[in-house]
């Protein structure tokens, strides 16, 4: 229920949004909103990222969970992309044998091979779930941009923005 | 135990590679994430954002004792109410 009515969707400040957590609300002059919208969602990432390095963000191997993540924005593409080019290429860190499964009979040079920087267990786990929380949160925060009405005259009032 | 710690958190690069040692501290993450959970979530849903920082530690009080209180409820589950069923 809100006490003033809410703007029809406008995908402009969706699309602010999700090219940086808050820039949305921040355009509809609730500067401040944007601000904390802001740290909350890009803090997520952030964390998920320094926890479980770019790895946990990875288009091919886990798509399901890419599909949360990159409501977070490019940035997330970005960390796909360093994925792809830093780890799995090898540059970043040398790459080794995965390990071959149990009774498994394997010539060694079809043994694939991963990148000695990739996440296992913990790590992986929740540097993926932090990135895909920061993506949820960040479709709440887009959503709510999209909706909020606008006022750049007085960025009080749209701080203030009534929604209960 | 201490000096392979310190050995790995100074050859860790931030970013690219896994934090180190996050088997021992992983239970610690659960309070950033409630923390910027919350952040994002009031900073859209407060009337006035002077309320902001009391409900943003009101919420995340509340997800880290629904957590906790959740682990505790399946402890007591698993090793108590569990165990004490009939083995046949």
């Amino acid at each position: 229920m809100s006490d003033t009515p809410l703007q029809p969707f406008r995908a402009s400040f969706a699309l602010l949004g999700w090219l940086l957590p808050g820039l949305g609300q921040w355009a509809t002059g609730a500067r401040l909103r944007g601000v904390f919208a802001g740290i909350g969602v890009l803090g997520l990432l952030f964390s998920g990222l320094l926890v479980g390095g770019v790895d946990c963000v990875d288009r091919n191997e886990d798509p399901l969970w890419f599909i949360g993540q990159v409501c977070a924005g490019p940035l997330v593409i970005a960390a796909d992309v360093a994925n792809t080019q830093l780890l799995k290429s090898g540059r970043a860190a040398p790459l080794i044998a995965a390990a071959v499964p149990y009774g498994a009979a394997m010539n060694p040079a079809d043994v694939p091979k991963i990148s000695s920087f990739k996440g296992l267990a913990h790590s992986n786990e929740f540097g993926t779930l932090l990135v895909f929380l920061a993506g949820l949160m960040n479709l709440v925060v887009l959503l709510d941009a999209s909706i909020r009405p606008s006022n750049r005259l007085t960025r009080r009032t749209a701080d203030a923005g009534t929604r209960a | 135990m201490t000096t392979t710690l310190c050995m790995s958190i100074l050859a860790w690069t931030p970013f690219l590679e896994p934090a180190p040692a996050i088997a021992l501290w992983w239970w610690a993450l659960a309070i950033p994430m409630a923390l910027f959970v919350a952040m994002a979530y009031k900073a859209t849903r407060v009337k006035e954002m002077t309320d902001f920082w009391r409900a943003t530690i009101k919420m995340t009080v509340q997800i880290l004792a629904a957590m906790i209180g959740i682990a505790v409820g399946l402890a007591l589950l698993i090793q108590v109410l569990l165990p004490m069923l009939p083995a046949e």
